[in-house]
């Protein structure tokens, strides 16, 4: 779970999705409005997303907007490590689709696609659509930024790895074929590792392709005009915009720090927006009151027990800690980074698209919850082979270490005595991901999730006990290795619903994580809000849905 | 000392610094070879990856080469500012280098000035008003500004004078000289303040020490004009032993202000070496580093200049 | 110049007048006084001397003329020069009179000059601003003002004084104190960091230039015959007091004060040994705590109930002679005996040399390489103590006579040679067993010159010689009867084990390190220097009293000093030393009667003698 761009605790939230590297199956067939937050901070401007592709919500044109965003952007090129370009590259580089409010997959570059077999996907580009330099969009760039992605040492190849050929029956026909069938495919061109150059201007320029100084051209509704890899970038907007002129006029991108620093910067007036930081209380309590706007999202924050290793392979003395452990109180460690409580493993975010409100909601009320009950807690401790209580190592990364003490006070007063083992971020990563037997007792923030519940599969399975993996619990069942590969291997909603409450109420039983809180996402500004704010913000040009608060 | 020997005791130093330039690579080389995990892994950063990837990175940084092919290959480019390129973020480290070095050194001796002027002047005036409230008064606030770490002092200033006085900018390091000088002013007087409290009460000793010594007050015995005095006998002297600090604080300020680049997010060498070192950016590292020593070693060799230039004693000794 | 000061007029009339001179730290009443009482008037192309011990207010006195009293130190009274009071001026004004009016010279050439200029910079610097010389004419003026301070060699011009012998740079620091031509030069102590053959030629320049240039002239300084030698009249200053003052012969053939008197007997003579010296007991009071009575009342053996009602006036006691004791007419007569007494010679030392040689030193040398240099600070130097002998060493700075002492007692090892104490070598005491070296610990013991660093200031002194007499001796029965016994042998009272050295004077703090040698029970007492750092009245008390523990315990005694009046006092046998080498050596009195080297009758006619013909000799 290494982040993109090291050392800066808010880009680790993008870091699970980086890691996992799976995508799922599965429709997105749900037809609810609701925003896709856990509970908690339905901000109205979340709520209404419903211009057409390409559009701004506003009519009202900003002529600057100044964006601070931390760490720093070293390249605009995709296949590198972008570092805190996570955040900016969609606002000049587009992909072929987009990820609507539900999950559900909608035009964008592309006015449509086709799946024309289990393994191979056709796309149909929109006409008309210009390059920063006037040229138009063929399917030959798509072609080109794809493949850029799948070889010549692209970090991005894994997301590709499935893809046996892509070509281009014509201008506007872009077809993938795939090796295996692989639902997970079909987000791929909705997502920001996915997006859209200009073959032209790549091939001119082989080396220094979206370095400082060379850049790169695409169809964004922003070109980046200019990039200080210490200091932040420039852009404007694209005259040639398919979808109209772009809501903002020019967009500054300034680097901090910390959030301190942006924080101050906010205050005095040097930047309008933050699009992401990393802890809200504290930006809040240097900026100003109120700045930061909270939106639950699908990543979930767990804490996990060795399931194969005394003591914690005694049930009991796990669900000992689920009773002993209070919600509320790890949330208010987190500075306000956790989003709402959470009780299962897989976010009621990605359950909702399952099915109707009703049936969504009776089946996730049969799956088990631990609400912090000290009584119940001693009492399965007692029915536990060690019913005194014992004493254990607990390992923290360091970002995640005053949470981790909080734990380890609550479960004192259980009897369980845990000595806290705070390491580097990097340092617990290699830990974690190394053999299974050796992986801690620990607490994870996974920071990002895909539109759908077989998302969670990262923490669960055979597979993911081999070193690199992430079952950091080391729970192995094969009736839950069943249900994941059953879960993916249907596109029918109701039969996931089941499968994926079947699976969800196993683990409640078993109890190899306790699932701590819904993660948050958030943004800072005094003037603006950004529109449609949700787990997948960044996977679109957000700039588009700035609107004055 | 007669320029030819003076331009001898610098080549000198420099055929001294090449040497130690050849060894500190080899060691810096060596050490990180000598480290677990290789690029490879740096550059994956613990991601999954595919062998046909591991196999283009492998070649790409000669991994599968003998450790001298490796060491030799490395300082062939070394030689011509080629340092390869970083496994974090892919850049030639020489332009992630280049990037910060103008504005670091720009930092450096900003910083390495207001500490003269913050330390220097009121030393001056304590030594003069020694025991009196102006001296108490100096040396007091020297005391409470030296127990502030620098960048306690620089989120103080950000507050005081970006936000409630916006006179000056938050974060960032401007381009062009004067849009620097203003950018960076804050930082520099966040280093500067603690290590110029040093300052003061150093030059306030030497200033005490020049103003009790005989050639002083046989200056005044022979009528000559109080401002020849100060100038030429009490600062000329006092001002010896601080600039044989010169050196360190010149490399402090450029290499050493880690915290302060990062309260107000400068981006300069301190952050990207500390960056690098947590991620383990082998090729950053060792670039770094040669940067490094290059900027401590010339900085000592020009305080030890000016040492010389103005403490005749030290020239007559170093011949003899 | 500043047109309100008169030229002072016709010759024989005062330049410079100061009447009732007083100076105190302010704001500290009369506990902080540092001069009570001090008057003279200087005449034009007059010189006078101001002769006094440390703490007597002679430098601060210079000071006050100059305008350079140190911060918190305030000057009272009338200094009046040119029709005007100095003593009321600012710093401004000041500016108009330091360097071309009246300026200074002080005592340590080594810190008087700018350590970063050029010496040729520094006499530019200090000449009279307002004329514009070119760059060659102000080099040609520079060499012309060093060729008058007898400096010919042109290149001093493009030095600095680092580079130059401490001589050489007393003499840039009076071209450059002359640059403006003063009509009064106050020389502090010209000459006592110097050599004594150095000493000698400063004063003698001195003195040549005042005549030549008809300058005033007031020389500071502690030593009675260099005053008696370069004046023409003499101030004795005690304790902020003036207690005489008279023309150089008369006060020299009479002094009317005891202390005056005391003083000079007290100096040993360097013509001849005397029987014993004449000390003043005590030391120097600062003038603070005599401010009611006569400064002299607590160490005067004449005093009386009427010395400690008020301060005695200074009284005129014959022409141009006045003096400020009020006792002076009863006890005139017998402080003429005691001085008939005093220059009676003592009894002729017995010829050749007995008993059995203790310490054989045999070609020793002593190299030492600093960098590129080799120094060879002990060259082929033989010496021998034999038991109960006193043997001198006599010799400047630099001639090897204290590197031979440190070798003794191990401190260096020699590069050559051997040296046998007690019949053990000693050559290199690291190879010594340790039976041999407690032997040699307890035989030969050190007095060092500075009694102030040699002394732990955290510990009492009884401590202090509790620590001396258990390293020599384990478990002595009595070791508090044996602290007061060493005590009460360096003439203190037992009650002064209680004490910790900030308590005690110079000379007291002398005794402690003697009493401290003396515990060990050692045979060889090496004194370097011992009482170079004390004040005159108090060396005479020291001197006298290792001669007195030499008789009475047979200790032989090792005398390293430059001066040749103490060695002739203090040994029978005197080795010469000059470069390393020992150049003569023989029984005392016959190498001070008869040198036979010519650097022998170089020291001997450097040392300062009352008469003006000390300087006239050559210069």
């Amino acid at each position: 779970m290494k982040s993109d761009v090291s050392g800066t605790r808010g880009l680790l939230r993008l870091s699970a999705l980086a890691v996992a590297g799976v995508m799922v199956l599965g429709a997105a067939a749900c037809t609810d409005n609701r925003p896709d937050a856990g509970g908690r901070d339905t901000h109205p401007v979340v709520k209404k997303r419903s211009v057409g592709p390409g559009k701004s919500v506003t009519d009202k044109q900003i002529p600057q907007l100044k964006v601070g965003v931390i760490g720093k952007v070293p390249t605009l090129d995709p296949k590198s490590n972008i570092g805190s370009g996570l955040y900016t590259n969609t606002l000049g580089l587009e992909s072929l689709l987009r990820i609507g409010s539900n999950g559900r997959l909608e035009p964008w570059l592309a006015t449509g696609y086709e799946q024309k077999s289990d393994k191979v996907y056709e796309y149909r580009l929109r006409k008309g659509v210009k390059f920063w330099d006037g040229s138009e969009l063929t399917s030959d760039d798509v072609k080109y930024s794809w493949d850029h992605y799948r070889f010549d040492g692209s970090t991005r190849s894994r997301y590709f790895r499935n893809v046996a050929d892509i070509s281009t029956p014509d201008t506007y026909t872009v077809r993938v074929e795939l090796k295996t069938p692989d639902g997970s495919w079909k987000y791929t061109p909705a997502m920001f590792w996915s997006v859209i150059f200009q073959k032209k201007f790549a091939q001119e320029h082989k080396k220094s392709h979206g370095k400082p100084g060379t850049l790169l051209v695409a169809t964004g509704p922003w070109k980046f005009d200019s990039l200080n890899p210490t200091s932040g970038m420039e852009l404007s907007a694209n005259p040639y915009y398919w979808g109209g002129k772009p809501p903002i006029g020019r967009i500054s991108v300034k680097s901090y720090a910390d959030d301190n620093s942006m924080a101050l910067a906010l205050r005095a007036g040097e930047i309008d927006l933050s699009p992401s930081i990393g802890s809200p209380k504290g930006f809040n309590a240097t900026a100003g009151k109120n700045s930061v706007t909270t939106v639950a999202i699908c990543a979930t924050t767990l804490l996990s027990m060795p399931t194969k290793n005394a003591p914690w392979d005694d049930v009991h003395v796990r669900r000992a800690v689920a009773y002993g452990l209070d919600r509320k109180n790890i949330i208010a460690s987190t500075q306000g980074r956790a989003g709402a409580p959470l009780q299962m493993l897989i976010s009621p975010i990605l359950m909702r698209p399952l099915g109707s409100k009703e049936e969504v909601d009776s089946a996730l009320a049969t799956i088990p919850v631990h609400d912090h009950d000290l009584g119940k807690a001693k009492a399965e401790l007692a029915k536990s082979k060690v019913p005194n209580g014992f004493s254990g190592t607990f390992v923290t990364p360091q970002s995640m270490a005053p949470t981790s003490e909080v734990i380890v006070d609550q479960l004192k007063k259980v009897g369980i005595n845990l000595k806290l083992k705070s390491m580097t971020d990097t340092t617990w990563a290699a830990l974690i991901t190394g053999p299974a037997d050796k992986r801690p007792m620990t607490i994870a923030e996974t920071g990002a999730c895909s539109p759908d519940p077989s998302w969670d599969d990262i923490f669960l399975g055979k597979a993911n006990t081999a070193v690199g993996g992430l079952n950091l619990a080391n729970y192995t069942p094969p009736e839950v290795d069943k249900l994941l590969a059953s879960g993916l291997t249907t596109n029918e909603p109701k039969k996931r619903l089941q499968i994926y409450t079947d699976l969800l109420r196993r683990l409640g039983k078993d109890l190899p994580y306790v699932p701590l809180y819904a993660e948050g996402n958030h943004y800072a500004s005094m003037k603006y809000d950004i529109v449609g704010y949700d787990s997948f913000w960044m996977n679109m040009p957000w700039a588009l849905n700035v609107v004055a608060k | 000392m007669s320029l030819k020997a003076t331009l001898l005791f610098i080549v000198r130093r420099l055929a001294a610094m090449a040497v130690l330039m050849v060894v500190l690579s080899f060691a810096v080389f060596s050490l990180v070879y000598l480290a677990p995990g290789d690029a490879v892994d740096a550059l994956l950063g613990g991601k999954s990856s595919t062998p046909e990837l591991v196999a283009s990175l492998k070649e790409e940084y000669h991994l599968n080469e003998p450790f001298f092919t490796q060491y030799w290959i490395w300082a062939r480019d070394a030689l011509h500012f080629d340092f390869g390129a970083s496994t974090q973020t892919t850049l030639p480290v020489t332009d992630e280098i280049g990037a910060r070095f103008g504005s670091s050194v720009f930092l450096g001796v900003y910083a390495y000035v207001l500490t003269l002027l913050f330390g220097v002047v009121p030393g001056v005036i304590a030594a003069l008003r020694r025991r009196r409230a102006v001296d108490r008064g100096l040396v007091a606030g020297a005391v409470v500004t030296l127990s502030t770490p620098p960048f306690v002092l620089g989120i103080l200033l950000l507050y005081l004078f970006a936000v409630v006085v916006p006179v000056f900018p938050a974060a960032g390091k401007g381009e062009g000289f004067l849009d620097q000088l203003w950018h960076l002013t804050l930082p520099a007087v966040a280093l500067a303040l603690t290590i110029s409290a040093f300052l003061l009460r150093h030059t306030r000793a030497s200033m005490i020490g020049v103003l009790d010594q005989d050639y002083v007050a046989f200056a005044r015995a022979r009528g000559l004009a109080s401002r020849r005095i100060m100038l030429r006998y009490l600062l000329r002297n006092a001002l010896i032993p601080v600039v044989t600090v010169s050196g360190v604080l010149l490399t402090y300020f450029v290499t050493g202000a880690v915290l302060v680049e990062s309260t107000f997010s400068l981006g300069g060498l301190g952050e990207l070496l500390v960056q690098s070192a947590e991620s383990g950016d082998l090729p950053m590292i060792q670039g770094l580093t040669l940067i490094i020593a290059v900027i401590i070693i010339s900085a000592n060799l020009l305080a030890d200049l000016a040492y010389m230039a103005i403490d005749p004693r030290i020239r007559f000794e170093r011949r003899s | 110049m500043n047109d309100s000061i008169e030229q002072p007029g016709a010759p024989g009339a005062p330049v410079l007048s100061v009447r009732r001179l007083k100076i105190g730290r302010a704001g500290l009443g009369g506990a902080g006084a540092i001069v009570s009482a001090n008057e003279f008037d200087l005449a034009a192309g007059e010189s006078i001397g101001i002769v006094g011990e440390s703490g007597s207010g002679k430098s601060m006195t210079a000071k006050a003329l100059t305008g350079l009293l140190p911060p918190g130190v305030v000057a009272n009274g009338v200094a009046e020069y040119g029709g005007r009071n100095l003593l009321g001026f600012s710093e401004r004004e000041w500016r108009s009179i330091r360097g071309s009016e009246i300026c200074t010279v002080m005592q340590d050439p080594f810190t008087m000059l700018n350590p970063v200029m050029r010496c040729g910079h520094i006499l530019q610097e200090s000449m009279a601003p307002g004329r514009r010389l070119s760059r060659a004419e102000r080099r040609a003026e520079s060499v012309r003002r060093l060729a008058e301070v007898g400096i010919t060699d042109e290149s001093v011009v493009d030095r600095y004084p680092f580079q130059l012998s401490g001589g050489m740079r007393q003499r840039v620091a009076i071209a450059a104190a002359l640059a403006r031509d003063p009509k009064v030069l106050i020389a502090d102590e010209p000459s006592t960091a110097l050599d004594v053959v150095t000493q000698r030629e400063v004063l003698a320049l001195i003195k040549r230039i005042q005549q030549a240039r008809g300058m005033s002239l007031i020389l500071i300084t502690h030593d009675l015959r260099v005053a008696f030698a370069t004046c023409d009249r003499i101030h004795v200053l005690y304790a902020g007091a003036l207690v005489e003052a008279a023309g150089a012969g008369a006060m020299q053939s009479e002094p009317l004060h005891p202390y005056t008197q005391g003083l000079l007997l007290s100096e040993p003579p360097a013509d001849r040994r005397v029987r014993e010296l004449v000390a003043i007991p005590g030391s120097v009071p600062s003038a603070g705590e005599v401010q009611d009575r006569c400064p002299f009342a607590t160490r005067c053996q004449w005093v009386a109930e009427v010395c400690r009602d008020g301060v005695p006036e200074l009284q005129a006691v014959a022409d141009g002679h006045e003096s400020r004791c009020v006792r002076l007419p009863e006890i005139r007569t017998e402080m003429a005996e005691i001085r008939a007494r005093a220059v009676e010679p003592a009894p002729a030392l017995p010829d050749g040399r007995t008993g059995a040689a203790l310490v054989e030193v045999e070609h020793i040398e002593k190299v030492f390489n600093s960098g590129s240099r080799t120094v060879r600070a002990v060259d082929d130097a033989s010496l021998v103590v034999r038991d109960g002998e006193s043997v001198g060493i006599v010799g400047e700075s630099g001639s090897g006579k204290t590197t031979l002492a440190r070798m003794l007692v191990g401190l260096e090892t020699p590069t050559a040679g051997d040296i046998r104490i007690d019949g053990i070598s000693v050559r290199d005491w690291r190879a010594l067993g340790d039976q041999d070296r407690r032997k040699l610990r307890k035989t030969v013991q050190m007095v060092f010159q500075d009694p102030y660093s040699s002394l732990n200031p955290m510990r009492s002194i009884g401590w202090t010689l509790k620590e001396a007499i258990t390293t020599h001796q384990s478990g002595p029965a009595d070791i508090a009867g044996r602290v007061s016994d060493l005590l009460e042998s360096v003439g203190l009272h037992r009650e002064y084990a209680q004490r910790r050295p900030s308590a005690l004077s110079g000379g007291e703090r002398q005794r402690i390190a003697i009493a401290r040698a003396l515990a060990a029970g050692p045979r060889l007492l090496i004194c370097d220097e011992p009482v170079s750092a004390l004040d005159m009245s108090v060396q005479a008390q020291i001197l006298n009293l290792l001669e007195h523990l030499r008789t009475e315990r047979g200790i032989s005694y090792l005398f390293i000093t430059h001066d040749l009046s103490i060695v002739r006092q203090a040994s029978d046998f005197l080795y010469v030393m000059n470069g390393g080498r020992v150049v003569e050596s023989g029984p005392t009195e016959a190498v001070l009667d008869h040198p036979q080297h010519a650097y022998t009758g170089e020291l001997l006619r450097s040392v300062p003698r009352s008469d003006g013909n000390w300087l006239g000799a050559s210069a």
